[in-house]
């Protein structure tokens, strides 16, 4: 009963505060040379990221986001259209998935040195195995990539919420 | 029971406050805006970027969106916004300004080596990328030097919004090179190259120029593939130098073509090396050659002597004869054969090439599709050699029915718009059908859609032929509609962003239309404040935000020259301009002349946007002349005048110019020759006042050296003592001058001019500043500047009338020369009643141009053709410009 009173107490404290002190619109998290990230595009962000990966923290929303920016800013010098994740991947196919191939004699390699836990003959698993490599060489790759961009653009955080 | 009551009650209440509260927050209204750390740009641009207006209703969206776009300034670190009763709190903090830049602990390399390094100056604002690039930049080239361990450190001081930058070096010690080494074919020469000795610093940057000089010299001295590369090892510089082949080349055989154009196409082969493989290139090059100029049975075989360092190829060359198209048929059409002889590369008359016809034959058959004759049919050509070395070629042609449209089906979600695109389509039905039609229907279509709102528009198409009709069918899909939004000006550092919005159409909330962006684009450019604008769109959902990224010209600008004229002698002038006074492209010419005979010195202040795009001028000038007979070198008179004008000027229908001016002049002449005296006005101090106004139409494609085009103008002075001025007088003068292009390179340039003036009141006479002299290099050549018309014991003392024609061929030469015949006549009377065209004086004439950015420097002679005794055969006049 107490802790309901309480609560009730705070939420009433807090509507009163909120009346008093002013309302928070918006501010800037974050910038990649002249784009910024807002607050309001951090919480939209946060929320949905907090859906799919319930610890993730604050910090790692804002770095993604950062990621993200550096690409759609590189995505829009290229001349590339259209919405956000269109962008996106028409320039992670561009300047990364282009680049990537998985020779057979590294399918065959994994293979072999997998092959007790695999535990299935080489042609059923092929298809699977060259996902998985590609995958790989596609999260590396990327990885470098975003980081080489990283170096020559203005990056600063300004606050994490 | 009585408790969970209260409580329930409460939560009741609480609720009820919260769902108010929050509904009362979505509805705020701003009733006040205050901004604090702002100064980069003005209040007024911040809160029209980020969105916001006092009174309206607060949107959150909208300013989330509104920060992005006054981020892209790229001025700010961060941007508060807190509303507190109904006042919108916006804390802003800029990046700060480089008040100043230090080096410090500088020993082998100058300051001024180090700034010249910098990817920033003073003034800037801080950009952390740009100084960590600079201090990695200064690194690598310290270390390029032989300083491998050398350092920067970066101190930053900040006050307020300025900040102080010292670069502190430590160049650390260098490595030194002990001995220098030389390997392979060196001489002395090329020694001389290096500038570096022992016991210098192992210099990176010295050696790659070292190579580089080496490389041009052994190029020079013929030699093909030369190799120079140097080692480092144990303190001791190693380098090592190869000299290239050296090719001799000789051709035999060529009777048609040169031996240089052809050695020109081989030696292009030879440039970093010489082998077999590029000895073939160059055969079939010129092989190619020679076939492109008729010679298809040419053939090429090189003899090659290779010894060590010479590499001697003889080409010899038996050339077969020239092939030349005598004729070219066509066996049975319908369209105009001179239609098809110009789309041939096997033209009548010109080179025969085989590689050619076949191309020639699918012009054919895409020209005829152009044409509607959709199922057209060209046979392989038949080429004949009829005589020696003479061809025929026949194209045989079934051309089939042309096709016409029948019938264009759109389909398209709603009627908006159909109204206007059915008046579209009707213009089209039953014309010849191509592809090219096709596309065009497409594309007019997507452009009604486009100018009203519909960027993403796509249009489906396609077409069945049966027969000879073409049923059309276009499916439409308009996407979402689009407004214009905000637009953000970004790059300009000197010209005032207010200014610039002026200069865009007021365009928010309309259909966005892309052509709209594009005349803004050229109103932009029409400033002349700059020399790049790109217009980027920045979209929305619901708008379209245009972002204008512009690069700004030089806005000052110093000019001078002297020369030489058969009239002036010496002559020489200093000029200062600048076009973006305030940042609001106000503008200021000044400008001084001076001579043996004239001194002028004016001043010029000109507002291109006074009022929307009327122009307000402002002049005032100062002028000293002593007006001389060119052959005597007699003091006719002495003037020396100032004058002010001011008035409008406004351009209007594309080529139309009008200007209204008040004039004042204050003039005073002295050591009049008593011949040329007509009143008594001619001598002393006279005061004249009065409005000028002038219409001008001008097609000319250059201002400077027109070839094509109308230039045909109206100028009206009136005078009145009751505007102050002393004499009372009405003058007006026209000129039309048209030029046409004969042919490319030859222009036929004409010219009428007149002028008379009315006297009124009790003014009799007009005084000598005011007459009309005539005579001279831009009028009537074959006579000294001025000497036309009334005389008075030999020396002309000017007139009231006027007329003069000039006709000019100016043929191009080559390079930058013309050369330019000409007939000027032409006369100057006393009064308009003695206007006769019995007594026109004729000259004709030969000039020599060189073509300059500013117009040509010319000499031109005029012979007199009506010459009378006592006058001189003809005049030679230096000037730059052309004659009118």
């Amino acid at each position: 009963m107490v802790r309901y009173i309480l609560v009730l107490v705070t939420l009433f404290n807090l509507i009163i505060a909120s009346h008093t002190y002013g309302e928070f619109i918006n501010r800037v998290v974050a910038y990649v040379d002249n784009i910024p990230i807002t607050l309001l595009d951090f919480e939209k962000e946060y929320l949905k990221m907090k859906e799919k990966l319930p610890n993730i923290e604050k910090e790692e929303v804002i770095s993604t986001m950062i990621n993200k920016t550096v690409l759609l800013k590189k995505a829009k010098e290229l001349f590339l259209e259209g919405k956000e994740e269109e962008l996106l991947n028409s320039y992670i196919d561009l300047k990364i998935k282009a680049s990537i191939i998985i020779p057979e004699n590294q399918i065959r390699q994994y293979y072999e040195q997998n092959k007790t836990k695999i535990n299935k003959p080489y042609s059923s698993v092929r298809a699977q195995i060259e996902n998985y490599l590609y995958e790989r060489e596609l999260n590396k790759k990327l990885k470098e990539h975003i980081e080489e961009l990283k170096e020559a653009v203005e990056i600063k955080i300004v606050f994490i919420p | 029971m009585r408790l969970n009551f209260v409580l329930s009650f409460v939560k009741f209440f609480l609720i009820l406050i919260i769902f108010i509260s929050s509904a009362y927050a979505s509805e705020d209204i701003v009733e006040k805006i205050e901004i604090n750390g702002l100064s980069s740009i003005s209040k007024k641009e911040f809160l029209y970027l980020m969105g916001i207006e006092e009174n309206k209703k607060l949107n959150r969206e909208e300013i989330n969106r509104g920060i992005k776009r006054v981020f892209l300034k790229n001025v700010f670190e961060d941007i508060r916004v807190e509303i507190d009763n109904k006042v919108l709190r916006i804390a802003v903090k800029e990046k700060p300004i480089i008040e100043e830049i230090k080096i410090s602990g500088n020993i082998h390399f100058s300051e001024k080596f180090y700034k010249n390094l910098l990817l920033f100056n003073r003034g800037d604002r801080l950009n952390e990328i740009q100084l960590n690039k600079t201090k990695k930049k200064i690194e690598e080239e310290l270390k390029k030097r032989g300083y491998l361990n050398g350092k920067i450190r970066v101190d930053k001081i900040q006050k307020g919004e300025r900040l102080n930058i010292e670069l502190i070096v430590d160049e650390g010690s260098p490595i030194i090179i002990k001995s220098i080494k030389w390997e392979g074919s060196v001489d002395e020469h090329i020694k001389a190259f290096l500038k570096l000795q022992p016991n210098d610093p192992f210099d990176k940057v010295a050696l790659e120029d070292f190579i580089q000089r080496a490389r041009e010299y052994l190029q020079k001295q013929g030699l093909i593939g030369s190799d120079i590369k140097y080692s480092f090892k144990d303190s001791e510089l190693t380098i090592f130098v190869q000299q290239g082949i050296r090719v001799k080349v000789e051709i035999k055989g060529n009777e048609s073509l040169s031996t240089g154009e052809l050695k020109n196409i081989i030696m292009a082969h030879f440039q970093d090396r010489v082998n077999e493989e590029i000895i073939k290139d160059t055969v079939n090059s010129l092989i190619s050659f020679y076939k492109l100029r008729g010679f298809p049975e040419v053939k090429v075989v090189p003899l090659i002597q290779q010894e060590t360092s010479i590499w001697e190829i003889t080409y010899f060359i038996a050339e077969g004869g020239q092939k030349i198209i005598e004729k070219v048929t066509f066996d049975k059409t319908s369209l105009r054969e001179d239609e098809l002889k110009v789309i041939l590369f096997n033209k009548e008359g010109a080179p025969f090439n085989y590689d050619e016809l076949l191309n020639d034959r699918q012009r054919i058959e895409d020209f005829f599709r152009s044409k509607g004759y959709y199922a057209v049919k060209v046979y392989q050509p038949e080429a004949k050699e009829v005589e020696e070395n003479k061809m025929h070629i026949t194209f045989k042609i079934e051309e089939n029915k042309a096709v016409k449209i029948k019938s264009i089906e759109l389909s398209v979600f709603d009627d908006f718009l159909k109204e206007e695109i059915n008046t579209l389509i009707d213009n089209y039905k039953e014309r010849l059908f191509s592809d090219a039609v096709f596309f065009e229907i497409k594309r007019k279509i997507r452009e009604i859609y486009l100018k009203n709102g519909y960027p993403q528009t796509l249009i489906d198409g396609k077409y069945e032929i049966k027969e000879d009709k073409a049923f059309i069918y276009i499916h439409v899909n308009k996407g979402s509609k689009k407004v214009f939004g905000r637009s953000i000006i970004l790059g300009n550092n000197k010209t005032k962003t207010d200014f610039i919005y002026k200069r865009l159409l007021s365009k928010e909330e309309q259909p966005y239309n892309p052509y709209i962006i594009d005349s803004e684009r050229q109103s932009l450019y029409k400033t002349g404040l700059f020399s790049k604008i790109d217009i980027n769109v920045e979209p929305y959902d619901d708008s379209i935000d245009l972002i204008y990224q512009l690069e700004e010209n030089p806005a000052g600008a110093f000019e001078f020259g002297f020369g030489y004229g058969e009239y002036e002698r010496a002559k020489g002038f200093l000029e200062l301009s600048y076009i973006n006074l305030f940042g609001m492209n106000k503008q200021i010419f000044s400008r001084a002349e001076l001579s043996s005979i004239e001194h002028r010195t004016y001043v010029t202040y000109v507002d291109p946007w006074i009022w929307k795009d009327l122009t307000y001028k402002l002049s005032l000038i100062y002028e000293k002349i002593d007006v001389k007979n060119i052959d005597t070198k007699e003091i006719i008179y002495k003037l020396q005048r100032y004058g002010l004008s001011t008035g409008f000027e406004k351009k209007f229908l594309d080529y139309f110019k009008a200007e209204l001016l008040y004039e004042v002049n204050y003039s005073k002449t002295w050591d009049v020759m008593p011949e040329v005296v007509i009143t008594d006005k001619d001598i002393g101090k006279i005061f004249i006042s009065g409005f000028k106004g002038s219409l001008i139409y001008d097609t000319r494609d250059n201002v400077f050296d027109p070839k094509k085009g109308w230039l045909i103008g109206v100028t009206s002075k009136i005078s009145n003592k009751f505007l102050g001025s002393e004499i009372n007088f009405l003058k007006t003068s026209f000129y039309l001058n048209k030029y046409t292009e004969l042919t490319p390179g030859l222009v036929l340039a004409n010219s009428i001019r007149a002028g008379w003036a009315w006297l009124y009141g009790d003014s009799k006479d007009l005084p000598i500043s005011e007459r009309y002299f005539m005579g001279g290099r831009d009028t009537v050549r074959g006579y000294a500047q001025n000497t036309l018309g009334p005389k008075k014991d030999g020396e002309p003392t000017g007139g009231n009338a006027f007329l003069i024609g000039n006709i000019e061929l100016r043929t191009h030469l080559g390079k930058n020369f013309y050369l330019i015949n000409f007939l000027d006549f032409g006369n100057v009377w006393s009064r308009v009643g003695e206007v006769s065209l019995s007594s026109l004086k004729y000259t004709a004439g030969i000039g020599l141009r060189y073509k300059t950015p500013v117009g040509p420097i010319r000499i031109d002679y005029g012979h007199k053709l009506n010459r009378e005794k006592g006058e001189s055969r003809g005049e030679i006049h230096f000037s730059i410009g052309h004659a009118f």
